[in-house]
């Protein structure tokens, strides 16, 4: 059998497998390089040593185990598992599939136990991998918070876990061999997109977002998407994990609203904080322009005959208020101009000004300025007055050289106008301040303007109407006191109020004829041009009837008609004391009284007696049947006839009646007086008593016999 | 330029300053471009209106250093005027005679 150990030798040598041969006594006897390097001990080593001896009591026990087995039953012992530790890698579990054949010999006698053994442990390793790796895939498929998937090729879903089966609404096993965008429409696009993207670079695509619309609501979605190779390096599918961010998208969303709002409502408040302050300055600006006309406006509404006093004053308001330097012009004469004001907040500028206009009085002709404001009637608002302006508004240098001096800035050029017509000129600069003049100044000098205007054309009216009323006045009463033999006069006359308005009392001494004279005195009731030609019918018509010869109540009676008859004074009524007067031999005077209405007169007799002279009569006027009545009284030589209209006895804030009392007082106080100095002391009372504004006209006339007694 | 137009002018550009501001601020936020309310530029010391723009129309707003941004129906036609009008904003621009003193105070100028 050389063949044969020929076999044996080379199959020991060369069998990638382990194999060895255990005698009766299950010791070695032979084995092969390929166990004896499984062993970790080299094959002469073994030889006649056991299996615990080699491999040590645990897994060299185990495999003696075996053998004996093997022996005693002459079965075989196939593919045994082994697992254990040997010298050839200590502390490193190996695994063995062994198996064991009783060898026996031609008689049947045991020769001993063959053994084959195959190292298994990178398989078993292989498997036990690919077993975990597989459970892990499970694992976290079915655990993940998080969506995965593979896809294959053809981007069909192969593989979701119930996260993204979640996330997209669908049971998992709806997705499988479905596209994205059969599942999910355009959102499915896009993963088709990123899946396609990563197949073709082969390379994978971290957190790429995702936003779209699913059922109805829009999703935003991250995805990592990442490229599967089998482990030849063959591309066989995508996988990727997809996290929904919408919460985290709304919440950024939020935050980023709020943070906007925020930040914008800092800026409105300090928006707020800047529009304050704008609200203050120009509620102080508007505080200053109401004030200034409160102010100018004041001056204006003084009723006076002296407009140029008054528009001094309103200049002298307007610096600094509104301008720094301001004056009033006013044509004259047909086209001469005249500077009637000049005001400035500088005394120097003032001077100045002063001066200029002065030496350069304004022309009518001028292109520019008050001249073109009064001859256009239209304003002129300059905002900045270059140095061309002044050039071109001077006469000459030296006017010019005025100009320059005066700093002029900014201008405004007004017209002062009433009842169509105008007539002068506001002219406001800004020097010093530099106040650069707009719209809103332009609108103030125009209420200033139409207001001053007014107050020009108020006050030539009211002049105007003075002068009639003084005149109309003047003729209404005697110029002056006749003198009447044998009787000393005196009379005052005030009318009440200003001196726009003729007054309604009156009072007359004239001759009747011969010796006899007449004394009278009254009051018609109101005032004004109707008034005064009461008076005048009066007055004359008492005048005309005495010389006519008809007697006191007669000539009441003719004047009661005469009123009646006359329509241009129909309706007025007026009251009269008329006093016919005769010298008596002795020095005193025998009087023919009438009253129509009249206060009772009084006569401070000599000793000091005040006495009212009792009379009756209607007022005259009034009534068709009037009933008037006459008497006869004596002044004795050193007695005084006091009369007076109503004004000198209803006085304002006394009681009535308290007057004729204060009166009959200061009449006996003042017995004795010459009738002048008595004259005067009534009126001077009765100007107190009302705080030297008498509510009524006094009319007074004494007569007081100059004979002395 | 008179009082008042200088006081508007002056007004509206500080109100720009505060827009600038917020402009400035809204960098840090994601660019969705959602309307923001911004100061209303107008002269007005009444406003208390914001006005509502996206940042690319105020950037187009603020391209012109003589344009302001305002509610519409508050801008002030004696010194600006209208060049554009939308729903939520409109766009003035100041007369020849602010320009000079906005441009002087816009903080995009050199």
């Amino acid at each position: 059998m050389p063949d044969a150990y020929a076999l044996l030798d080379a199959l020991f040598s060369h069998a990638p497998m382990g194999l060895a041969f255990w005698d009766a006594d299950l010791r070695y006897r032979r084995i092969n390089p390929a166990l004896a390097e499984i062993n970790g001990v080299a094959p002469e080593d073994h030889l006649g040593r056991t299996a615990t001896d080699v491999l040590g009591p645990d897994l060299g026990g185990r495999v003696e185990e075996m053998l004996r087995r093997v022996q005693e039953t002459a079965q075989p012992f196939v593919d045994a598992d082994i697992t254990g530790v040997t010298p050839a890698s200590p502390g490193e579990q190996r695994q063995w599939l062994a198996s064991y054949y009783p060898v026996p010999a031609r008689d049947g006698e045991m020769l001993g136990v063959a053994g084959l053994v195959l190292e298994v442990t990178g398989e078993r390793r292989a498997r036990r991998a690919a077993q975990t790796a597989t459970a892990l895939l499970d694992a976290i498929f079915s655990a993940a918070p998080v969506g995965v998937a593979f896809w294959d090729l053809d981007h069909r879903y192969r593989r979701v876990n119930p996260a993204l089966a979640a996330l997209n609404g669908r049971p998992a096993a709806e997705h499988l061999g479905h596209t994205p965008s059969e599942l999910l429409g355009e959102m499915g696009r896009g993963v088709e997109t990123i899946l396609r993207e990563v197949v073709d670079s082969g390379s994978a695509i971290v957190d790429r977002e995702i936003d779209g619309e699913l059922e109805g609501k829009t999703v935003h979605r991250q995805s990592t998407v990442f490229p599967v190779r089998a482990p030849g390096g063959e591309l066989i599918g995508v996988a990727g994990v997809i996290r929904d961010v919408g919460a985290h998208y709304e919440a950024q969303a939020e935050h980023a609203q709020l943070l906007r709002d925020a930040l914008s409502s800092r800026a409105q408040a300090e928006a707020a904080q800047i529009r304050a302050e704008a609200a203050h300055v120009e509620a102080e600006a508007a505080r200053r322009r109401t004030q200034f006309l409160a102010d100018a406006g004041a001056r204006l509404a003084a009723v006076s005959t002296d407009y140029e006093a008054t528009l001094r004053e309103v200049a002298r308001v307007a610096v600094p208020a509104i301008a720094d330097w301001c004056t009033f012009t006013i044509a004259e004469r047909g086209d001469v101009l005249r500077t009637v004001a000049v005001a400035a907040a500088d005394p120097e500028l003032e001077r100045l000004a002063a001066e200029m206009s002065e030496r350069y009085p304004p022309r009518s002709d001028a292109p520019t300025g008050p001249a073109l404001a009064i001859r256009t009637g239209e304003s002129q608002l300059v905002e900045e007055v270059p140095d061309e302006v002044l050039e071109a508004a001077a006469v000459d240098d030296e006017q010019l050289a005025f100009l320059r001096r005066l700093g002029i800035r900014s201008g405004i050029t007004v017209p002062l106008s009433a009842r169509g017509r105008t007539f002068g000129a506001l002219t406001l600069v800004s020097a010093e301040s530099g106040r650069r003049y707009g719209a809103e100044d332009l609108r103030l000098a125009e209420i200033l303007a139409a207001r001053a205007g007014l107050a020009v054309e108020n006050a030539r009216l009211y002049a105007e109407r003075s002068h009639i009323a003084r005149t109309l006045q003047r003729s209404l009463l005697p110029p002056a006191l006749p003198d009447v033999p044998g009787l000393e006069l005196a009379a005052r006359y005030r009318a009440a109020g200003d001196q726009n308005d003729v007054g309604g009392d009156f009072y007359d001494v004239f001759r009747g004829g011969g010796d006899v004279w007449t004394l009278l005195i009254g009051d018609v009731a109101g005032k004004g041009p109707e008034a005064a030609a009461v008076t005048s019918l009066t007055r004359h018509t008492l005048r005309a009837m005495t010389l006519r010869g008809a007697g006191a109540q007669e000539c009441l009676e003719l004047l009661n008609d005469a009123l009646l008859n006359e329509p241009a004074v129909a309706g007025r009524f007026c009251t009269v004391l008329y006093a016919r007067v005769c010298a008596d031999d002795d020095g005193g005077v025998t009087m023919t009284l009438a009253t129509g209405g009249h206060l009772p007169p009084r006569v401070i007799r000599a000793d000091g007696r005040v006495e009212a002279i009792d009379l009756r009569g209607s007022i005259v006027g009034g009534l068709r049947t009037p009933a008037f009545a006459e008497r006869v009284a004596r002044l004795a030589p050193g007695d005084t006839l006091v009369l007076f209209t109503d004004g000198v006895t209803e006085l304002r804030g006394h009681d009535p009646g308290v007057g004729e009392e204060l009166l009959d007082r200061l009449l006996a106080e003042h017995a004795g007086d010459p009738p002048g100095v008595l004259a005067e002391a009534i009126e001077r009372s009765v100007v107190a008593l009302q705080d030297g504004d008498p509510r009524d006209d006094v009319a007074i006339l004494l007569a007081r016999p100059t004979a002395s007694p | 330029m008179d009082e008042r137009a200088r006081r508007i002018a002056d007004n509206e550009s500080r109100f720009r300053e505060i827009n600038e501001r917020l402009r400035t601020d809204l960098r840090v936020l994601p660019d969705d471009d959602a309307p923001v309310e911004f100061v209303c530029e107008c002269g007005r010391v009444d406003c208390a209106e914001p006005v509502s723009l996206t940042v690319t129309e105020y950037e187009a707003i603020r391209a012109s250093p003589l344009d302001f941004a305002v509610v519409p129906g508050h801008q002030l036609g004696d010194v600006e005027d209208v060049v554009d009008i939308h729903d939520r904003y409109a766009r003035v621009r100041k007369h020849p005679e602010s320009a000079e003193r906005v441009r002087e105070s816009d903080p995009r100028s050199d």
